[in-house]
């Protein structure tokens, strides 16, 4: 069983190491945290078997140690009532959505936004094994996820926006 | 029918059912508002997907098992018999401590070169290098010259020095008549100048051989290589980089026996 994790852990490396980041922020703390976690996986005694649910098993180890080494549980957003009305017209300009500025809006999106959306587009976990690792009901995954990538459409667009509005900032200057 | 923001996600995420499917996928045809937000939504994804391929990781530190001493046939009777004693010893301590504790990390073995050479064993078989000037001097050459791998038919047609950023590497790149290609990776060693054989390991579909020696760490990886000659290969490897590069009789028939051991690549 050692070497299933220790294949897995070497599979998985960059994208723990991914997740990690995504929870500290810091890439020296991810770094301490990823080893930590393997760690406590190596030294586990009763791993899942199943190859799939071990990698989902494995993530889960990084965030309880993240949990466990910060003392508190990952705030959930609550300023996240951003919705749409179904009979709202769809106006976004999909020209702004590029990988830069994605990469901008998810360091600015709430922590439980950031890690859903990874967990789900970066690292392609399935529904069911996101309410594992998260410890929530699967509506809740759909509920959130769904928040989450509103909000970082409208952290996108926010930022173009505002780009425009330093852009003909500067033009009425050299106008002026 | 309205079809919810919630909805909508798991459709592109394929989370939902046929009945599921067959349901958005009939309201997009009417509803070009709908199919509006479902092309955001993809395009997000993408983009997402694009974004998180990020960092190299810091190496991983895996307590390394130890290797079985060799015994001589001499001493097997006498092994034999201290393991039954050893046996009953650890049985009666089973019994007396009931929850076993797992034994401390003897060393640390270094891998970070094995990421490094993935990393750049993607961008050259995907030929997204980068269009880097792949002929200029390199800043940094370990060995002089890489191994000369002439006898197996591989062929050294790409060099690299971008992986890890932060350290002193080079990755050379061997490709053979039927299109095996094979990477070496070096790097000036973070492992304290400690000696450790070559350990097989695997990345993906990536396979390799990493090993540490005097301050320097090697990775030689391949993919779809047929799994004895590449560890025919990374034996040899190791072997001309302890000769200093020198090819001797024994090492150009390894290297020839190499190419002919096992199937083509895939």
């Amino acid at each position: 069983m050692h070497d299933k994790i220790e294949r897995q852990l070497l599979e998985n490396w960059p994208r723990l190491f991914g997740y990690a980041v995504t929870l500290t922020r810091d890439r020296d703390r991810a770094s301490d945290l990823l080893q930590q976690a393997a760690l406590a996986a190596l030294s586990a005694t009763s791993p899942p078997q199943e190859p799939v649910m071990l990698r989902a098993w494995l993530f889960k180890i990084v965030r309880n140690n993240f949990i466990d080494g910060h003392r508190r549980t990952i705030v959930e957003s609550k300023h996240a009532a951003t919705s749409i009305e179904e009979t709202e017209v769809w106006g976004f300009d999909d020209r702004v959505i590029a990988a830069l500025s994605v990469r901008q809006g998810l360091d600015r999106l709430a922590p439980d936004h950031r890690e859903i959306i990874e967990l789900v587009d970066i690292q392609g976990f399935r529904y069911a094994e996101v309410s594992d690792i998260l410890g929530v009901p699967l509506g809740t995954v759909m509920s959130r996820l769904s928040r989450a990538r509103l909000a970082l459409l409208d952290v996108i667009g926010g930022t173009v926006r505002s780009l425009d509005r330093a852009r003909r900032r500067s033009r009425g200057d050299r106008l002026g | 029918m309205a079809i919810g923001w919630d909805k909508l996600n798991a459709y592109v995420d394929g989370e939902l059912d046929a009945q599921g499917n067959a349901e958005v996928a009939g309201a997009l045809a009417l509803d070009p508002d709908l199919a509006a937000r479902v092309a955001s939504l993809a395009r997000l994804k993408a983009c997402v997907a694009e974004a998180g391929k990020s960092e190299m990781p810091p190496p991983l530190r895996t307590p390394a098992r130890s290797v079985p001493p060799r015994r001589s046939f001499a001493w097997a009777g006498v092994a034999g018999a201290a393991i039954v004693v050893l046996a009953v010893a650890l049985m009666s301590f089973a019994l007396l401590r009931p929850a076993p504790v797992p034994p401390a990390p003897a060393r640390v073995l270094e891998l970070s070169g094995l990421s490094a050479a993935a990393a750049i064993y993607d961008r050259w078989i995907t030929g997204n290098d980068g269009g880097g000037d792949h002929q200029r001097p390199l800043d940094w050459q370990p060995m002089g010259q890489p191994p000369d791998l002439g006898e197996a038919r591989l062929r050294l047609v790409f060099r690299d020095a971008t992986e890890p950023r932060d350290r002193q590497a080079v990755f050379y790149g061997y490709v053979g008549p039927n299109g095996c290609r094979l990477g070496l990776w070096i790097g000036r060693g973070e492992h304290g100048g400690r000696t450790s054989p070559p350990q097989a390991v695997h990345l993906g579909e990536l396979a390799g051989y990493v090993w540490t020696a005097e301050w320097l760490e090697y990775a030689v990886v391949a993919r779809g290589m047929d799994p004895e000659r590449l560890a025919s290969l990374a034996a040899i490897i190791e072997r001309i980089i302890e000769r200093d590069m020198k090819l001797d009789r024994d090492v150009r028939l390894a290297l020839q026996n190499a190419a002919r051991t096992g199937a083509a690549c895939s």
